[in-house]
């Protein structure tokens, strides 16, 4: 054959796959965003006992970086996403969310503020040709610098402990918001830290496996465990945080208007500051401010152990909703999710779930009370 | 002077014939208004140039048949001087063969001077039928502001409103939409037979864009031109062309409003996302609370706003707009009056168009798409003189040749291709006027860019941007600029990038300067 076709795709590894695929005891791989990246290393139990208990490492190389850099970033920037980043500091860092004219989210991710002039947005999704287009006007540049660095996150209740074996202090004293570049064992690494006990490190491509061995070995004490994206996901999940792509999708690659969510339809707040004279879907998050939205995104919990499946949520006799992520929670043996429901709905309980429940090869169905979550603090 | 702000009610940029009359209707409305235009003469697309001091020349365009009946009614035109010279001027195809068509637009008359021809006389009255009925369905349409809809949903339930819950019925409807997306060649061919019919339609549908005959969309395109004839037929002012706008400029300073030429606006000013005032390029600042553009839709918000006073949705759709003007202009001092072969005096001062078919105008079409110069131009040719004697001196005449299908970039650039095309234009006019070439005294020419840095119509586009179905009504030339207002508080669009479009209608000029007086009673600003 002569070489490949264009359109074939094409898996790539991330710059640790070699060091993940060394701790896998499962061969389950997963692709994100056209990586490959390990599914579970070891069984969900193991993974997700050391994710609440002691701590973990995860390779999250697949999220996509963005350098937003020229003498108007801020002004640029400030367009594009619906809060108000005049605000943030240098070093700092914290959610953003960006819409369309109709309001509609086109992405959502980290944006941290790295100099004077100069930004990272960090997103799940692919959005440098949005970026591009925002820039037309300003004095910015945006480029995709994803291929610079690999990223490793470390997390858990002991991962201070882990940094303090490691000689990270510098890092283990980082407040939660704040994004700052360290020099870890000679190396430039970007570390920011999340609410939570999370911790991002962000070292040149080179970097990262040195980086990755550094921290296993310093973890074992701890009981440092290596996680893949399954676990990982449970925790979003756990936390009640929607994914694009997964829970609705953005609004430049959706074809159907209802799969497209406004900041209005998110769990939580999205910061919407009508403050700012223009930003993108300023005019159509106006008039969506003053009505209530007809659904919503929610956390829910169905408190069932045995093997299920499900993904419709009922009132009574009525559809209201679909579950758009699931997980099973070891630790409190219940299942989680993440749902889109009819804000109606939403307000009085009664809400189930349409489950397939399997006991060998037995097959049946039953409604199953759900209850909406409350969720924990934002990151 | 810079730094000295003077405070006007509203500012208008852009002394076109269309800043002109929303500059009028604001002044009527008590306001106090300043125009800034940044050529030497007002009226952009509409004004006169003098030659010599001796000739009075329609610079750019050069007839008027869309000058809307209410413009001329609500401003009070007529009293204050401005008329026509001739009105109802037929149209008259040149045959090659000297078996000119001439055309009243009378059904009957056409009809039978087409059958004593043998010319598609029924045939001819069955299409110009339908092409009235199509214009009548569309005609209350382009005569009012569109339906704005706030949001896209809206929007989709406010167009099939607009389509299908008309008054002028439903036949007229079907009539339209079953001509709107074709081509004018594909209607042709259905309908005429005779070339130099075809020719005429297909020029017709096809001028003030880079359109060919056999693109889609062309037949919507002689509907609408149709659809906005005024009553008084194709028309030429009493004083030249700039006469509009020199009547328009009396009215507006006896309304104690000021008209400032070689004034070009170089930015608007900005109070956070309202607009406030002008920056001229020569640092002078005036202050207002509304500024209305005549000045192209993108050159106004991408160029004197900024793109970053914009959603990005919007600022990225505006750049991609490309203005698409295909029309040259020769303007020519005669000293006596050239023969048309086969014309009579009368006809000589009609509307005298040279397409011989519709394939001609086809080529032509494709030969200004890939650059190069038309080797038998089609034009239209007025030669105003024949009823305004004192636009040159006595027994002298004015030609005035528009040439449609003209590149705006040339295969070896205008510089060195300029002459060149004049010749090809005057050798086909001269297949007609053999002795044409024997009166010149004198002469212009003006390209595509020539019309662009001389009288600020970038890209010699005639509509200040795109006019097929899709960028009409409540769609032009954006949906959320099709309401004359804008995203910037206080900035008014008003030129004929917006609904209705092009020609010398005046529409949009009123409208907007309706939309303006309307906000300030709802209580918004004035
Ligand atoms: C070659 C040619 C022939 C035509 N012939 C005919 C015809 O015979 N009949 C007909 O009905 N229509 C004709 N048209 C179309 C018609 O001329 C235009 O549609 C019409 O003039 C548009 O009027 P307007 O006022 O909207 O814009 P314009 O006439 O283009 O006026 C815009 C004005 O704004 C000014 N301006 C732009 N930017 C600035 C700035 N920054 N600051 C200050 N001023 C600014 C410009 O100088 C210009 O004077 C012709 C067009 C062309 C190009």
């Amino acid at each position: 054959m002569s070489g490949d076709l264009p359109f074939r795709r094409h898996l790539r590894m991330t710059p640790l796959h070699s060091e993940v695929a060394a701790e896998s005891r499962t061969n389950d791989w997963v692709e994100r965003n056209g990586f490959t990246i390990a599914g579970h290393l070891d069984t969900p139990e193991t993974e997700v006992f050391a994710r609440y208990h002691r701590a973990t490492l995860a390779d999250i190389s697949p999220r996509f970086r963005y350098r937003i850099a020229g003498r108007e970033a801020m002004d640029c920037l400030n367009r594009l996403v619906t809060s108000d980043i005049s605000t943030l500091e240098e070093g700092h860092f914290g959610p953003v969310a960006f819409c369309d004219e109709n309001g509609q989210l086109v992405g959502e991710g980290e944006l941290a503020r790295i100099g004077a002039t100069e930004y990272r947005l960090f997103t799940e999704e692919e959005v440098l040709s949005w970026l591009r287009r925002n820039s037309t006007g300003f004095q910015v540049h945006a480029e995709d610098v994803s291929a610079e660095s690999a990223g490793i996150e470390l997390a858990g209740p002991l991962a201070e402990a882990v940094l303090e074996e490691a000689g990270f202090d510098p890092v283990r004293l980082l407040q939660a918001g704040h994004a700052q570049t360290r020099d870890l064992m000679g190396m430039p690494v970007a570390v920011l830290r999340h609410v939570g006990d999370v911790f991002e490190f962000w070292p040149e491509e080179d970097d990262a496996v040195p980086l990755w061995r550094h921290l296993m070995q310093a973890g074992r004490e701890a009981g440092l465990q290596a996680i893949g994206e399954r676990t990982r996901n449970l925790v979003r999940i756990d936390r009640g945080c929607p994914r694009m792509g997964a829970d609705y999708l953005g609004a430049l690659s959706a074809v159907s208007g209802d799969h497209v969510r406004t900041p209005y339809e998110m769990p939580g707040e999205t910061d919407v500051d009508f403050g700012k004279p223009v930003f993108n879907g300023r005019a159509a998050l106006r008039r969506m401010a003053v009505q209530s939205a007809a659904r919503r995104i929610v956390a829910l919990a169905v408190d069932d152990a045995r093997d299920l499946t499900f993904a419709i949520v009922c009132k009574g006799e009525h559809q209201v909703g679909v579950c758009t992520s699931i997980a099973f929670m070891p630790e409190t043996g219940q299942y989680l999710a993440i749902a889109t429901v009819e804000a109606a709905a939403c307000a009085s309980g009664g809400l189930t779930v349409e489950t397939e429940i399997r006991r060998e090869l037995a097959v049946w169905r039953e409604k199953l009370p759900a209850r909406i979550r409350p969720l924990p603090a934002k990151r | 002077m810079t730094g000295d702000r003077q405070a006007y009610d509203a500012i208008v940029i852009g002394g076109g014939h269309n800043g002109l009359v929303a500059a009028a209707y604001l002044g009527r409305a008590g306001k106090r208004v300043l125009v800034l235009e940044a050529g030497g003469i007002v009226g952009g697309g509409a004004l006169a140039a003098e030659l010599q001091h001796k000739y009075t020349l329609p610079a750019v365009s050069h007839l008027m048949d869309g000058l809307s009946d209410s413009v001329v009614k609500d401003l009070k035109l007529a009293r204050h001087g401005f008329a026509y010279a001739a009105s109802g001027l037929p149209t008259v195809a040149l045959d090659p063969d000297g078996r000119h068509l001439v055309l009243t637009g009378k059904a009957k008359d056409d009809e039978a001077f087409l059958s004593a021809r043998g010319q598609d006389g029924a045939k001819w009255t069955g299409f110009a039928r339908k092409l009235e009925n199509s214009a009548a369905w569309l005609s209350p349409l382009l005569n009012r502001p569109p339906l704005v809809a706030a949001s896209s949903a809206a929007r989709g339930k406010l167009m099939a409103r607009a389509m299908f819950a008309e008054a002028s019925g439903e036949r007229a409807r079907e009539a339209f939409l079953s001509l709107a997306a074709k081509s004018i060649s594909d209607w042709v061919h259905e309908e005429l037979e005779a070339p130099l019919l075809g020719g005429l339609v297909a020029f017709d549908a096809t001028l003030g864009s880079t359109d060919a005959p056999y693109d889609a969309g062309t037949a919507f395109r002689l509907i609408y031109r149709h659809a906005l004839k005024a009553k008084s037929g194709v028309a030429i002012p009493r004083g030249g062309m700039g006469a509009l706008a020199e009547t328009l400029v009396a009215l507006i300073e006896g309304q104690r409003g000021e008209v400032w030429a070689e004034a070009r606006a170089s930015r608007i000013l900005m109070d956070g996302a309202t607009a406030c005032g002008v920056v001229l390029d020569n640092g002078i600042e005036v202050s207002a609370p509304v500024v209305l553009s005549g000045a192209a839709p993108r050159e106004t918000l991408l160029r004197l706003v900024g793109a970053r006073y914009l959603e990005a949705d919007l600022a990225d759709r505006l750049s991609l707009g490309k203005a698409g003007g295909a029309t040259a202009k020769i303007n020519l001092a005669l000293d006596g009056m050239p023969g048309f072969r086969g014309l009579t005096p009368e006809q000589v001062g009609g509307r005298i168009v040279i397409a011989p078919s519709l394939d001609e105008v086809e080529e032509s079409a494709l030969s200004a798409r890939a650059g190069a110069l038309p080797l038998d131009p089609v034009m239209e040719i007025v030669m105003p003189t024949c009823h305004d004697a004192e636009l040159a001196p006595s027994g002298h005449h004015i030609m005035s040749i528009l040439v449609h299908q003209v590149p705006y970039e040339v295969e070896g650039g205008w510089d060195a291709r300029r002459e060149e095309f004049v010749q090809r234009a005057i050798r086909t006019v001269c297949r007609y006027a053999p002795d044409a070439t024997d009166y010149i005294l004198a002469g212009e020419v003006l390209t595509p860019p020539d019309l662009e840095t001389k009288y600020g119509i970038r890209g010699g586009d005639w509509h200040q941007g795109g006019l097929n179905p899709f960028d009409l009504l409540g769609l032009r030339p954006e949906p959320e600029l099709a309401g004359y207002a804008t995203p910037v508080s206080g900035l008014y669009l008003c030129g004929a990038g917006c609904h209705p479009g092009g020609g010398v209608t005046g529409l949009p000029g009123k409208f907007a300067a309706e939309t303006v007086l309307e906000a300030e009673s709802r209580g918004g600003r004035a």
